[in-house]
């Protein structure tokens, strides 16, 4: 392995870590304001569904459009099991994360055999399919409301701990999915598949398998969004929330660090720009996400600011092919 | 006798399912169409094809106001349909001509199409900024209805269906009888081939992107009458255009129009069986286990 690269890589993650853990201690020192606290709690929350969903289009290059439904499938299953089976936060939460894992694999082996535009339309397609399906049974599902009053931390300070706990471990495991075995074996499967299954790779499984985590991990986003705002509704399976995630990981796509920051960063941004600019704030930060992805698609970025990382170089001779975001 | 009655109440009942069926596939089929067609020749999954369909029906909307202060006389409302197509077809193939063939050739697919799904919230609000949330309604170019098998139909969705038709029958001309439906075709082949042989790729995939746009602007001003207007609305679009493709294969006008009517004769049967919500999730799973059968796109 190049010590330089994996040194830069963990530098990052430590950077990150760093400055996570800085945020978290340092807000609630600095103010117990509940909406400065909950801001930052929803940009962690934000990083992590668009970590989770560059953890499989990252390496594979593969688009999904449908990254929110697992969010929602991850709300509305730990919604459903408090309310309906009468479980606890922390069993709840967990079931929540199972269901979304446990439908990503399952739509992970499905789709992973697709490509491309097809992959693209088939998980628009079932984040659609999930979406109006939540209001088919509106006694069981709450319909355009959701389902109301699940259970939350009652300090603002300790959900902020509990959202950057979660992004941090999320961080760890997605940066460390990357860099070692698993995420190679990946990477080979969806850049030759062919050579892969020569190799003896079980390729569909493979891909299934990281879908699923990455569904998971969207799960626990899901999780996270319903226990702050105490509600799981059908937004959160929307696609607007899936088109933001793709516009901000193919715009941060510079690594697993990157793309975290910029989420952090949007979320941020949208607030104060709402603060500023009223009714402007959402149309001025998607044009700036569209304007960043153009730029970055330019000679200009590919040649002057985008040049691959020795990491990426490494990958890309490891696995044969380029890394697409 | 009651049981004579209860038969006819049963015909009325299939003549109006079969009525509305026919009227959604030719609605279905004319979202569709140009999207297929833009897929089919530029490879090109313009996302922001159901925003072009929101964008003919307030277009639309606005347009029949200006013409007839809100008034709904039917040659208002015809040129409103018909300007708004020419406005969105034409600016989608500006955009194609200027921008989005350069894009073909520098940015990756998936950078394209999450562009145009950026496209989408980006004009989605636009429009909501612009018009709100609320419905804005626009009078149909007849308003009435008639009796048709002893079933109801609006005069409106009758023209929709003819306008449908109609579309079918120039676009297969296009296609199959001239220079142009050659070179689409061609494209549709092997661009570097196309090329090889003398045919202005950038040139003819803007046409076939300002003719896509057309086409959807077209369908968004004939369906705002039917339709609650919405800047939403581009995703219902979307979605029975990635069915179209999906099910009746890139850039064939019969698949097209054979998937519409499958999609429809399903989505209508729900409907009247279960309700709205469950005839879209049924043509959504179509969607989804039709792509199964697919491995690689073009």
């Amino acid at each position: 392995m190049d010590r330089s690269s994996s040194a830069t890589g963990k530098t990052s993650l430590a950077v990150a870590l760093s400055l996570l853990l800085l945020a978290c201690l340092g807000l609630p020192a600095w103010t117990e304001n509940p909406y400065i606290l909950g801001l930052a709690a929803t940009a962690f929350i934000l990083a992590i569904n668009v970590l989770s969903w560059y953890l499989y289009a990252g390496p594979s290059g593969e688009t999904s459009f449908g990254h929110s439904a697992f969010i929602g499938l991850g709300a509305y299953g730990a919604a459903i099991s408090w309310k309906h089976l009468h479980l606890g936060f922390l069993e709840s939460s967990l079931l929540g994360i199972l269901v979304a894992g446990i439908t990503g694999w399952g739509i992970g082996l499905l789709v992973s055999r697709l490509e491309r535009s097809y992959f693209a339309i088939a998980t628009l397609a079932f984040q659609m399919l999930v979406y109006q399906a939540l209001f088919l049974f509106p006694d069981f599902l709450g319909g355009e409301e959701g389902i109301v009053g699940f259970p939350g931390t009652t300090s603002s300070s300790r959900f902020l701990w509990m959202c950057g706990a979660m992004l941090a471990c999320s961080l760890i495991v997605c940066t460390r999915f990357d860099d070692g075995r698993a995420g190679r074996v990946f990477r080979f499967s969806t850049h030759a598949p062919g050579l892969a299954e020569a190799s003896g790779i079980a390729t569909n499984w493979v891909r299934a398998r990281v879908f699923a985590i990455s569904a998971a991990l969207a799960g626990l986003g899901g999780v996270l969004q319903t226990s702050y705002q105490h509600q799981a509704n059908a937004a959160l399976a929307g696609s607007d929330l899936s088109a933001i995630v793709v516009l901000l990981g193919l715009a941060g796509g510079r690594g697993m660090v990157w793309v975290a920051g910029l989420s952090i960063c949007y979320v941020l941004a949208h607030s104060f720009v709402t603060m500023r600019f009223g009714q402007y704030d959402a149309l001025a930060l998607k044009c700036g996400l569209l304007f960043l992805i153009v730029l970055q698609g330019s000679p200009l970025w590919a040649a002057k600011i985008n040049r691959p990382s020795t990491a990426d170089s490494r990958k890309g001779a490891e696995t044969g092919g380029e890394r697409a975001t | 006798m009651p049981g004579d009655a209860g038969l006819e109440g049963l015909r009325e009942l299939d003549v109006e399912m079969l009525l509305l069926a026919l009227v959604r596939a030719i609605a279905l089929f004319l979202v569709g169409a140009g999207f297929a067609l833009v897929y089919g020749t530029g490879r090109v999954l313009n996302l922001c094809h159901g925003s072009l369909y929101m964008l003919g029906a307030y277009l639309t909307y606005v347009l029949q106001s200006a013409l007839n202060e809100g008034r709904g006389g039917a040659w208002a409302i015809s040129l409103a349909i018909v300007m708004s197509s020419v406005m969105v077809g034409g600016s989608t193939w500006l955009l194609f001509r200027l921008l989005a063939f350069r894009s073909l050739q520098e940015f990756s697919p998936h950078r394209i199409m999450a562009l145009s799904m950026g496209a989408n919230l980006v004009l989605a609000e636009l429009i909501q900024i612009w018009f709100g949330h609320g419905g804005h309604p626009v009078p149909p170019i007849i308003s009435g209805k008639t009796a048709w098998g002893g079933a109801s139909v609006s005069i409106h969705s009758l023209i929709v269906v003819m306008v449908g038709i109609l579309c079918f029958a120039v676009l297969g001309w296009i296609m199959n009888r001239t220079p142009l439906g050659l070179r689409f075709r061609a494209l549709g082949d092997d661009h570097r081939g196309a090329a090889l042989v003398g045919i202005d790729v950038p040139g003819t995939v803007a046409l076939a992107g300002g003719l896509g746009g057309a086409l959807a602007g077209l369908a968004g001003g004939l369906m705002a009458p039917l339709r609650v207007l919405s800047p939403t609305m581009w995703i219902g679009a979307l979605i029975e255009s990635l069915a179209i493709v999906t099910l009746g294969g890139v850039g064939s006008l019969k698949g097209a129009l054979l998937a519409a009517s499958v999609i429809a004769a399903l989505e209508v049967g729900a409907l009247f069986l279960w309700s709205a919500e469950a005839s879209h999730v049924i043509g959504l799973l179509v969607i989804f286990i039709g792509l199964m059968f697919h491995r690689t796109s073009p």
